[in-house]
């Protein structure tokens, strides 16, 4: 291992993200897809609608969302259960239902590999199908997970929060957030004000004193606008290959 | 409703007596009646546990009913009269649903998985037990639904699912010729012992219910099982007829006393 | 009468306005300021045929929780502790919106919370159900029912089953050198005694035990409605609310979970942090209730002997 006590197991620094990979379009039959990777965490994600409801699931209002969440192997357990309706809840935040009353709008995720941080991994690639849809959605979600290494690592000060953790990291963690965040500020503050990246899904894992929540929450910021950065940058090199074709 | 060679109405404190001079006191017998011949738990053979009713005791609910017969615990809502889920074509009357659920700590062993086939036959008994009395005709197309969860069973769960359900749907304010009260009893080494405590039921050579709907005196359902000696059969229908009535009584003044607080508040 | 029906048909068609119209009068259709939870009681032993159960009501909102225990023989990787199996029910008795033929999403939601909750918090030392090593341990199934769900299930399915694991009492046994768990019977109850009396048997336990609980978790569901923040949101509440923050502490201030699964509003730190405040209080609270329930239990228990 490293000499530096400051790398983790595969070479990060604390601080630091896995390489990302972004593919849209892989699915034919679908509206929007795209398939999201950070490293050895992989979610495939298909998104068909807006389309019809049967009439007794409609909302004359808006669309429905549904996501239907396949684990890598075997059957729905509880955990995939709750994963299901964590994302679905999640992506109501962004998507703009209203613009489709009757419609329904179907989120299909497949977990290809779960290396740890999957629930931020299959946001990421919901959110980016969502665009591959061209379903309107009021802005970007980005996703992070981070753990709080148990502090008997040897890791002194602050660098005991690592970013994006590994499944190995997060399993021995003294306790993961997930965090996601949308990029346009339309939060909600008790005098009106607005800041930054605003939470609009957080799970936990574990316990930890409120700053060190709150600390995870600031990295969780700085880290969604790499994530956005990201994912604009994998958009448009998208489009650019699309106008021009066979370059 | 008199049977054959049956007495007349009368008090019951003569029958044990009788009884267990026939059958002498065999061995099982008398692990049931203690030498001052009343049960484990101190009860007299014809006497039915002291039942705790309530009624309006889920919030969201149309009706709803809490019975406590000592251990046996019942929890009953009624929903409706609401849209069928089940859509079948109109129909002049509405529908009874009727659904028995056992916690999975309501019995002795943890039954999750043993326990489907008796809320099956719960639910099917509970209809067949108020499906007469509840005047359907009243709400054409719509459906009632009855949901039973039974928190503790101690004993006669069937009888107290069946009160604790009349209770709810009165509650609800749905139309019934009458309300239904329920009684059970247990036929043990010879004994005839009414509103059966699980022990006593473990024991029993045979079991009888009765429904009834005490103002009209009828009988909405009776259920007869094991081996009856012919003039047993006929006490032990009595002694139900007997402790339906009683239960009426309770019935009625739990839901004057409900109406009562409802109306002072 | 009139007046009364007119604001019944009010909410009927205008739920919305008919809400919005309390909260500008910094009050709520039952009658609650904002930050203030619905009264809460808690009955312990409330159902007999569990080895531990517990009746929790915060206004209509009633669960209840019972416990039973059942042997397994330990697994190869933790040959020294027993396990926990939870499962949270809504039965269709327990609302309109819960009907015998689909399950209720909020299920599968409620009871991997209530499960992280109580792991993460470290309520229950596993080692402690254990009977012999490498040989036999309790298994703790924890059902938690829901008999009226008028919002904040997983306030009240936490409490019940903090309060269940308080009740839960485990039985005197003894193993057998085949490594059969077997009751030990008092005197009294007769039949056995001469296998009781089985000198190559290890006795266990001899007297009914109480575990050792860790740390207790506490939790408030606080609902977000056009920057209010509602504390113990109803049913009623809860249809219209935009997004809910469930927060959970434990005894020292530790942050146990902080569940907010989506919702049309996102929420800034500064609005955590007053969730995180208003939690603190409710948890105070919490365990003042349930510290007086159960000494309210022992007195009884007491007069009862």
């Amino acid at each position: 291992m490293s000499s530096q006590g400051s790398l983790r197991k595969d070479g990060r620094t604390f601080n630091q993200l896995r390489g990302m990979v972004c593919d849209r379009g892989l699915l034919h039959r679908a509206d929007g897809s795209a398939k999201w990777s950070q490293d050895g965490t992989s979610v495939l994600v298909g998104v068909y609608g807006p389309k019809n409801m049967p009439p007794k699931r409609e909302d004359p209002e808006k669309a429905v969302l549904e996501v239907l969440w396949k684990p890598k192997s075997g059957i729905q357990g509880p955990e995939e259960r709750e994963a299901e309706i964590i994302l679905r809840r999640t992506l109501e935040a962004v998507v703009l239902a209203p613009l489709f009353p009757r419609a329904g709008i179907s989120v299909v995720v497949q977990v290809i590999h779960d290396d740890g941080s999957l629930l931020s991994c299959a946001i990421n690639a919901a959110c980016a199908a969502l665009v591959d849809a061209g379903i309107p959605m009021t802005g970007l979600l980005a996703s992070v997970t981070i753990a709080l290494a148990k502090r008997d690592d040897g890791a002194g000060g602050g660098a005991h929060l690592q970013l994006d953790p590994t499944r190995e990291e997060q399993d021995g963690a003294q306790a993961t957030v997930c965090l996601a965040l949308e990029t346009t500020p339309k939060a909600a503050t008790s005098n009106g004000s607005v800041e930054g990246e605003a939470v609009v899904t957080s799970t936990t894992r574990g316990a930890m004193a409120i700053e060190e929540y709150l600390e995870a929450l600031d990295r969780c910021r700085m880290a969604s606008r790499t994530i956005n950065a990201f994912a604009r940058l994998s958009l448009d090199k998208a489009q650019r290959r699309l106008e021009l074709p066979g370059t | 409703m008199s049977a054959r060679g049956a007495p007349s109405y009368s008090p019951y404190s003569g029958i044990e007596e009788r009884v267990m001079q026939e059958d002498g006191a065999g061995p099982a017998s008398r692990s049931v009646l203690g030498a001052d011949s009343r049960r484990q738990d101190g009860r007299l053979p014809e006497e039915c546990r002291p039942a705790f009713l309530q009624v309006g005791t889920v919030s969201r609910a149309a009706g709803s009913a809490y019975a406590e017969f000592a251990s046996t615990k019942v929890l009953v809502a009624v929903y409706g009269p609401r849209e069928s889920r089940k859509a079948a074509a109109y129909s002049d009357t509405s529908r009874l649903t009727c659904d028995v659920k056992l916690a999975a700590f309501a019995t002795k062993s943890r039954g999750k998985y043993g326990q489907g086939t008796a809320e099956r036959e719960l639910s099917d008994l509970l209809h067949k037990a108020l499906v007469s009395a509840v005047r359907l005709d009243t709400f054409p197309k719509a459906s009632v639904d009855v949901f039973a969860l039974v928190l503790e069973s101690g004993g006669a769960d069937l009888a107290v699912v069946v009160t604790a359900a009349s209770l709810a749907l009165a509650d609800a304010g749905i139309e019934m010729l009458d309300m239904v009260a329920a009684t059970s009893l247990s036929l043990v080494g010879g004994h005839l012992l009414v509103d059966p405590a699980a022990s006593e039921e473990r024991a029993q050579d045979g079991n009888v219910l009765v429904a009834l709907m005490p103002a009209r005196n009828e009988v909405t359902q009776m259920h007869l099982a094991g081996a009856w000696p012919d003039t047993h059969a006929a006490q032990a229908i009595e002694l139900c007829l007997d402790g339906c009535h009683k239960l009426d009584g309770e019935m009625r003044a739990c839901l004057r006393e409900h109406a009562a607080t409802a109306n002072g508040s | 009468m009139d007046s009364q029906l007119e604001a019944e048909a009010f909410k009927r068609i205008y739920p919305e306005e008919y809400f919005q119209r309390f909260l500008s009068e910094g009050t709520r259709p039952d009658g609650r300021p904002l930050g203030r939870a619905r009264s809460t009681t808690i009955g312990f032993g409330a159902v007999s045929t569990a080895d531990g159960s517990a009746l929790v009501k915060i206004g209509s909102t009633t669960l209840l929780a019972g416990i039973k225990l059942e042997v397994m023989t330990p697994t190869a990787e933790a040959p020294d502790a027993g396990k926990i199996a939870a499962t949270f029910e809504m039965p269709p008795l327990c609302s309109p919106d819960a009907r015998p033929e689909r399950r209720l999403e909020e299920t599968s939601v409620v009871v991997q919370q209530v499960m992280n909750a109580i792991e993460s918090a470290g309520l229950v030392n596993t080692k402690e159900l254990l009977i012999s090593t490498g040989k036999a341990a309790w298994v703790a199934y924890l059902d938690i029912y829901c008999l009226d769900a008028d919002g904040s299930l997983l306030d009240a399915a936490l409490l019940a089953a903090v309060a269940a694991f308080a009740d839960l009492t485990l039985p005197p046994v003894r193993v057998n050198p085949e490594g059969h768990v077997l009751p030990v019977l008092s005197g009294a109850q007769g039949g056995n005694l001469r296998e009781n009396g089985d000198a190559s048997s290890e006795v266990v336990t001899v007297e009914r035990r109480k575990l050792t609980l860790g740390a207790m978790p506490w939790a408030a569901t606080i609902g977000l409605y056009k920057g209010h923040l509602i504390v113990d949101p109803t049913a009623e509440e809860e249809a219209l609310l935009e997004s809910t923050v469930t927060t959970i502490l434990d005894e020292a201030g530790r942050l146990i979970s902080l569940f907010k699964p989506g919702g049309i509003t996102a929420v800034t730190t500064a609005l955590i942090q007053d969730c995180v405040e208003l939690t603190r209080h409710r948890a105070r609270e919490l365990k003042q209730i349930l510290e007086e329930s159960s000494q309210e239990d022992e007195d009884e228990g007491d007069e009862s002997q």
